[in-house]
């Protein structure tokens, strides 16, 4: 019960605080802050006309295949930098250089060579997601307890084997830590280069409306998302606590950072 | 010396070297990805332009002072939050609820209530890197050994420089960490939201030379800019560990 209220507290208030905003016009009049109802109108026009479905699935689309693309590059790199020292060591300058740059300085360039398309977005969500998951899954498979891949070795399991059946999933606690991250950087990325330039999406939705001033269709569009990135979240934890439910230390931790 | 320790040199060479060839054997195209050292001759060029070190001037004072202000109100947040349940319970919903919200995005709504001027090119930045200050210094505060607490309260020291210098160099460790993750996203939240409403910085330059088709000047920013995000980190890793040797490479 507590539970419930609490995960629909932020809501009401959000939606308090915005009601109450556009009724004093504080933030402007009308057109500039339209209150709740008005928002929610638009957004079911936009509904049954199919525009917002179009455009919400198109991003989803982007945000998922990025996102896919990142966890394939980012574990898989991440477990031969983890566990191969030469690979390690090759790697490192790249890693280290291309991890703290920002990446959307990268998307002009993305445009360029990859065009106007999905392509360019999907590699400017990529980017922002393929570096938290390949970091934790460097650190979580460096640190996986010996004596689990000596068994595995000594049972007569190829090193490849290992790696896949022995130290990937146990270093998955971290692995996923920085999967979650990742999971909010995609939305970001693909979102921000629908919006910087592109044909359709959620993204560009709302940066035409700004353009043609149908302001409530901005507020639509990033509800939306942002409600999108929300329940994917939501969903991630719920996914979490399945993949590591076999641990009770783990069970412990995720009840501890349910909310983180 | 182990065969393996030129491999770090030898990855960058190579990448180094592949741009360079790739180009001009006409494995891509070169009016798309303009060779290596066109593009190192072209970033000579962009740094020694007024206008290219005025809009880095630009950007860099909203993101200095954008940090300044998240640190402002992040900071006492979170160290309240981490010492006090109920707050926790009240404003943590909150960030999980903000937290997936693409937050450079919002620039064109602060440009509505605001108009384009400073105001919002610095809220905006304020909002991007606000939440993982207060996440880092919840949790420094509240891993804060509650015996430091008895203690400097038993020996009649009062609430605020309990806080000041107690809780916050206790909590320090994760704090820095945060912030680290707070200077990157404020960079990003800078450009980001440059990129979207133009005018001025770096990251309406950048778009500036997309439009009129300077692929190469293009590929220039993208790498001072990427070396910017990169020698930052380095700077603030390396003050952090020299300033404060005692984290014993935490951050």
């Amino acid at each position: 019960m507590t539970r419930a209220l609490l995960a629909v507290y932020p809501f009401a208030l959000l939606l308090a605080a915005w009601w109450l905003l556009a009724a004093q016009g504080v933030l402007g009049n009308e057109f500039v802050m339209p209150p709740p109802d008005e928002v929610w109108e638009r957004a079911v026009e936009l509904a049954e006309d199919g525009t917002l479905a179009a455009d919400g699935l198109a991003t989803l689309r982007r945000v998922l295949l990025a996102y896919g693309l990142a966890l394939l590059a980012g574990v898989g790199l991440g477990t031969l930098i983890g566990r191969v020292r030469g690979v390690r060591l090759a790697l490192r300058p790249l890693v280290s250089f291309l991890f703290p740059a920002p990446k959307v300085a990268l998307y002009p360039a993305m445009l360029i060579v990859l065009g106007l398309g999905s392509a360019s977005k999907v590699a400017f969500g990529f980017s922002e997601a393929v570096f938290p998951i390949l970091l934790a899954t460097a650190a979580g498979t460096s640190q996986v307890e010996p004596r689990l891949v000596w068994s595995a070795r000594a049972l007569g399991t190829s090193r490849p084997a290992a790696l896949l059946r022995v130290v990937v999933p146990a270093a998955l606690p971290t692995i996923l830590t920085g999967a979650r991250i990742a999971l909010v950087g995609a939305i970001v990325g693909v979102f921000l280069g629908e919006m910087i330039a592109g044909a359709d999406g959620l993204g560009q939705m709302m940066a035409v409306a700004y353009r043609t001033l149908e302001t409530a269709d901005m507020y639509v569009a990033i509800v939306v998302v942002s409600l999108g990135g929300y329940l994917l979240d939501r969903l991630f934890l719920l996914v979490r606590a399945r993949l590591l439910a076999w641990s009770a230390e783990e069970r412990s931790e995720i009840r501890r950072s349910a909310r983180w | 010396m182990r065969r393996t320790d030129a491999l770090p040199a030898l990855t960058v060479a190579l990448a180094l070297g592949l741009w360079e060839v790739a180009p001009r054997a006409g494995w891509v195209r070169e009016e798309s990805v303009p060779p290596f050292s066109d593009v190192c001759g072209e970033v000579v060029d962009v740094l020694g332009q007024p206008a290219f070190l005025g809009a880095l001037g630009d950007s860099a004072a909203r993101w200095a002072v954008g940090l300044a202000l998240a640190l402002l109100i992040g900071l006492p947040l979170g160290t309240l939050m981490g010492r006090s349940r109920t707050l926790h319970a009240l404003i943590d919903p909150l960030l999980v609820a903000g937290y997936p919200v693409p937050k450079a995005a919002l620039i064109l709504l602060f440009v509505l209530w605001w108009g384009a001027g400073e105001a919002a090119r610095v809220a905006i930045v304020v909002v991007g890197c606000l939440i993982p200050i207060v996440i880092s210094s919840y949790h420094g505060a509240h891993a804060v050994p509650p015996a430091l607490l008895w203690s400097a309260r038993g020996l009649g020291t009062g609430r605020l420089p309990t806080w000041w210098r107690v809780i916050l160099p206790a909590a320090l460790p994760q704090i820095l960490s945060g912030l680290r993750i707070a200077i990157a996203i404020a960079i990003f939240t800078v450009l980001a939201s440059e990129l979207l409403i133009r005018g001025s910085g770096v990251g309406a330059y950048l778009f500036t030379a997309l439009d009129n088709g300077q692929t190469l000047t293009v590929f220039a920013l993208s790498t001072i800019v990427a070396a910017i995000g990169f020698l930052v980190d380095l700077a603030y890793v390396a003050v952090v560990r020299r300033g404060l040797p005692w984290l014993e490479g935490e951050v």
